[in-house]
Order: structure tokens, then C-alpha cells, then sequence
């Protein structure tokens, strides 16, 4: 909520005058004025902001200046489009990065845990734009791999046929996840190792595969949580970027390309909406938290 | 301090030296004007008299990419030192009054700032004020503030509960003294290992901004400006973006290497985290 009215407040003293974008560049000043009393842009600022909030709950964001279409019509496949790679990211970088790391930190302090270091810097320092425009040239125009640009068919079921313009913005996205699932994954693993519960388990004759899976992952997942929490929300920054190089059409292009053309209730309607996958991220990982660790209750 | 004796740190440190000298001196160094154009050798390959290729202008790569990473490091150094500087001024202030209101103020402001990503908060603060040079830099600076205020309040209000700011509060030390001298003072180590990585959040906002079009508005050279117009030729002249992306990587590793030595320099337990 303090987010919306912050957006709204934003973009209504900084943002430039709606009604001008609507008139066109050359219109003149009677057309604006006839253009900003139709849109109700001559009300006071709480009438005004009164009138968004309540559309917002009725599930109204309004029409796109440029196009006219509704802005929840123009949401919904870039949200998917959004969703899609992000969340294929998260599990991929999960899947990889919390081995890794759990290996790492069997290794501690020897050479391997050394050279795992600084190659993790190295991949956590290279630029996403110029790694995903090397990946381009290398897989799409050298050897052909992956379609260049685009995002394919946008049906919700049609995800196999998808898939191909995914994989590449995906590793791009990848590179840096899994290093920051590893590093803290490696981390949190060094905390239990020494544990008692461990020690334990391992006198019970279970191999050190079970010990691990059972004993060390679940304790140590409520940090790697938190965090896949945290990282999800830097990802959805990162994918704007992603999404412009490899011209995806997610949410990501969708705000760049109002920006460009000062659609502001566009605008306006893409920062709600990642505000509101936020909150909704921050939420999922408290309720997980209930169900990795049933001492955790909440009333 | 065995800061030297550290191979991976020297190495960042004298290619740090290297880029900043090489920007400074970028107008004596470039061997064309970066806005010069020459009509007749558009989109050349790398060769003896364009020793990095020439842009779809025919305008010199090599002088554009030293001008651009003039652009980018100003960009850096003003951003940066005015997110650090605001950023431990309130967030030394914050830890130093910890439980009053002046502190849950702080935070509750931090906490929504941080509720969006930084790169969405840059874009963010370019959507409402359009694009431009000084806008750009206000992202950077907006998105990487909340950051300061976090990392130096948490170190302050743990500097604040020790033993010596107890004797000279009890010594009659103004408050002003204890922030500046006592708490300053002890935060700066954290201060300058945050410094250097998130140095390298701020050349990645510039070059992701200008890249997507949102920031330094072309004909002025910066990284984000070359990979911009690189990404448009990527098929005919792959050389455009290559040497942008590798001032950008060069820049961006130069930074890492310095910050995670240092990091393990004033506290050799954290690379656990």
C-alpha cells in the first residue's frame, strides 16, 4: 500500500503531463486542456488518487495512452513471459548451486575450495549484458543453436516449443544464481557440520548421503530460502536487462518501451505489479518457513 | 597488513590505477576525437589505423571507448561517493540514537526502499524523471543509499554497545565527537570493502541504464552507450560490442578482486558468507 501511494505520488509530481502525450507533440494548448479535462486530470490530487486506488481493487489499471488497449489485457502475457523465466532460474540455479556448495564445504580451506573461490568471483563479475551478447554470438549466429531474438509462441501450454528461446537468457540469469546459492549454501553447511545431530546420525551407521539430504539440508534450508527469496527479487531487476537484450517480450520490455514513450499509467501499472510479485515472494517464504521447520507457527 | 603480499588484490588494484589513469588522460591518450566521424570507414574491423574498428559513424573505437570509460568512471566516483558519504552520515546517525524514533524512521524508509531490486529502483527513478545524465545519476545513487544506511547502522549499533564509547560518553564526549571519532572511525574498514563491490553496482546500473536506453544520452561515449549501439550491429560488426563489454568486465573484475581481498584483509572469518 505505502508502495502504490508512493508510486502514484511519484509519478504525478515527476512524471512529465499525460494529456500532452495523448495530444501529440504539435497540438496546441486548447486540445491538451479539452484532453486533460476528459481524463480527469484537473481534480485534486486526492480525488485523484482516491479514484486509482479504487480502480486498482476492482482490477482496473486503466488504458494504455499510446494504444488505448487496457493495461491488464497488455499485463498478462509479459507477466507470464516474466514469471516463467525467473522461477526456471531459481529451480535451475537451486538444483546446481546447493550441491555445489554442500561439496565445497566438505573441501574447506584445501585448493579446491580455493580455486572455487575466486572462479565464483569471476562468474559473479562478469557482466550479464556482455556474457548474454557473447552467448548470442557464439550460440545463435556461430553455431546456430537458439533462435537470435524473441520469446515464441505465447500460449500458456505451449512452453515445450518456448523452450528453446529460454535456455539462453536463462544461463545468462543462471550464471550468477547458482553462485549465490553455492556461496551460501557452502556457508550454512560449514555452520552444521560440526554439529551434534550430525555426529549422531553418522553413529547411527547412516551413510553420509542420508546424513546430509536428511539431517544437514532440511537445517540448513531456511536460510537458503530467505535467500532464494531475496535473489528472486534481484532476478526480476536483472531480467529487465535480459528481457531488452534478448528481446523478450516480458515485463521487463514492456516498462523500458513505455518509458520511452511516456505511457505513465503503463509504467505506473508494471511497477505495482513488481511490487506486488515482492510481497507476494516475501509471503510465500514465511509460509515456508511453517512447513520446512514445524517448530516455526505462526497464529 | 599483507595487502600487497595478496596476489589476486595487487592485480585488481594496479588495473584499478591503469583504468583510472587511462581515463583521466583519455583526451591526450585517444588517438582520434570520439565524435569525430569518418564517412568512408564505417563499420571497419579492428586494423593498423582503427586499432579496435570504427563504429556505424566511422567514428574511432578505441578513442570512443576511452572517452566512455571517462564517462562511466565519473559516473561511478560521483555516485558512488555521494550514496557512501549520505549513506553513513544517516546511518551513523541511526545506530547512534538506536531506539528512538529517529532510528525506526530510518529503518522503515530503508525497508520499503529495499523492497524493490536495485536495477528495478534505478529504472524506477528514470521512469519518473525521464531520462538523462544527472537523472542517471540519481538512480544510482537512490538505489544504492538504502544499501549504506543498512550495512553502517548495523555496524554502528553494535560499535555503540562496546566498552569505549560507554568511557568517553561517561568522559563527556558530545554525541557529535562519538559519531564522527569513535563510530566513523570503526565502521570505515566495512565502509571501504562495500565501497569497492558496490563501486561495481554502479557501473553495472550505468552500463544496464544506457544500454536499455534510459541513461547517457548518445552522442557522448560511455560503456553502455558502445554495447547500445554494438547489440544493433551485433551480426556485422561484432567488434563494437566486444570491446565495450570487455571495458565494462575489466572495470567491474578490477573492483571485485580489490573488495573481496580487502574483505578478507579486515575480517578473515566473513568468507563464509
Amino acid at each position: 500500500m505505502v508502495l502504490i501511494t508512493f508510486v502514484f505520488l511519484a509519478m504525478h509530481f515527476g512524471g512529465g503531463d499525460p494529456a500532452r502525450v495523448v495530444a501529440g507533440s504539435n497540438a496546441n494548448s486548447e486540445i491538451v486542456q479539452q484532453i486533460r479535462e476528459d481524463m480527469g486530470l484537473n481534480r485534486s490530487l486526492t480525488v485523484q488518487y482516491f479514484d486509482y486506488v479504487g480502480s486498482l481493487v476492482r482490477g482496473n489499471l486503466g488504458n494504455s495512452l499510446i494504444t488505448g488497449a487496457p493495461i491488464t489485457k497488455l499485463l498478462g502475457p509479459p507477466l507470464l513471459r516474466t514469471l516463467e523465466l525467473t522461477l526456471v532460474v531459481t529451480l535451475v540455479s537451486a538444483i546446481v548451486g546447493i550441491p555445489l556448495g554442500i561439496f565445497l564445504s566438505y573441501n574447506r580451506g584445501n585448493l579446491v575450495d580455493q580455486i572455487g573461490r575466486w572462479i565464483s568471483i569471476l562468474f559473479l563479475a562478469f557482466p550479464g549484458i556482455y556474457f548474454a551478447f557473447l552467448l548470442m554470438i557464439w550460440f545463435s549466429l556461430k553455431l546456430n543453436l537458439f533462435p537470435l531474438l524473441g520469446s515464441g509462441p505465447a500460449g500458456l501450454l505451449q512452453f515445450g516449443s518456448r523452450i528453446t528461446y529460454l535456455i539462453l537468457p536463462a544461463l545468462v540469469l543462471s550464471k550468477t544464481q547458482i553462485v549465490i546459492f553455492a556461496r551460501l549454501s557452502r556457508s550454512s553447511f560449514l555452520n552444521i557440520l560440526s554439529e551434534d545431530y550430525l555426529r549422531t546420525a553418522r553413529s547411527k551407521g547412516l551413510n553420509e548421503f542420508k546424513v546430509v539430504l536428511k539431517h544437514g539440508l532440511r537445517n540448513s534450508l531456511i536460510p537458503l530460502i530467505t535467500m532464494a527469496g531475496i535473489n528472486f527479487t534481484l532476478l526480476l531487476g536483472s531480467s529487465v536487462v535480459i528481457e531488452n537484450i534478448f528481446g523478450r517480450t516480458g515485463l521487463g520490455r514492456l516498462i523500458v518501451g513505455a518509458i520511452l514513450q511516456d505511457d505513465y499509467p503503463v509504467i505506473q501499472s508494471v511497477l505495482v505489479v513488481y511490487c506486488v510479485i515482492v510481497i507476494i515472494v516475501n509471503l510465500l517464504v514465511d509460509l515456508t518457513y511453517g512447513v520446512i521447520d514445524p517448530r516455526i507457527q505462526y497464529k | 597488513m599483507g595487502l600487497f603480499k595478496n596476489i589476486p588484490c595487487t592485480v585488481g588494484i594496479v588495473l584499478l590505477l591503469l583504468i583510472c589513469i587511462v581515463a583521466i588522460l583519455a583526451p591526450w591518450l585517444a588517438p582520434f576525437s570520439p565524435s569525430e566521424m569518418h564517412i568512408g570507414n564505417r563499420l571497419e574491423p579492428p586494423s593498423s589505423a582503427h586499432k579496435l574498428g570504427t563504429d556505424q559513424f566511422g567514428r574511432d573505437l578505441l578513442s570512443r571507448l576511452l572517452f566512455g570509460l571517462r564517462t562511466t568512471i565519473l559516473i561511478g566516483v560521483t555516485s558512488l561517493s555521494t550514496a557512501a558519504l549520505s549513506g553513513t552520515a544517516i546511518g551513523l546517525i541511526a545506530g547512534y540514537y538506536h531506539n528512538t524514533w529517529v532510528d525506526a524512521l530510518v529503518v522503515k524508509v530503508v525497508d520499503i526502499m529495499m523492497t524493490l531490486p536495485t536495477m528495478v529502483m534505478g529504472i524506477m527513478v528514470v521512469a519518473i524523471l525521464g531520462p538523462g545524465f544527472s537523472n542517471l545519476l540519481l538512480a544510482i545513487v537512490l538505489a544504492l543509499v538504502p544499501r549504506f544506511i543498512k550495512l553502517i547502522r548495523s555496524e554502528a549499533i553494535s560499535i555503540r554497545e562496546s566498552g569505549f564509547i560507554e568511557a568517553s560518553l561517561a568522559l563527556g564526549a558530545s554525541p557529535k565527537r562519538i559519531i564522527l571519532v569513535h563510530m566513523f572511525l570503526n565502521v570505515l574498514s566495512s565502509l571501504l570493502v562495500c565501497v569497492t563491490l558496490w563501486g561495481a553496482t554502479a557501473i553495472l546500473i550505468e552500463t544496464s541504464l544506457t544500454f536499455l536506453g534510459l541513461g547517457v544520452r548518445p552522442p557522448t561515449a560511455s560503456l553502455g552507450n558502445i554495447i547500445r549501439q554494438g547489440a544493433n550491429y551485433l551480426t556485422t560488426a561484432p567488434w563494437m560490442i566486444l570491446s565495450g563489454g570487455a571495458g565494462v568486465t575489466i572495470t567491474i573484475y578490477a573492483l571485485s578482486l580489490v573488495g573481496e581481498s580487502l574483505r578478507d584483509v579486515f575480517d578473515p572469518r566473513i568468507y563464509s558468507s
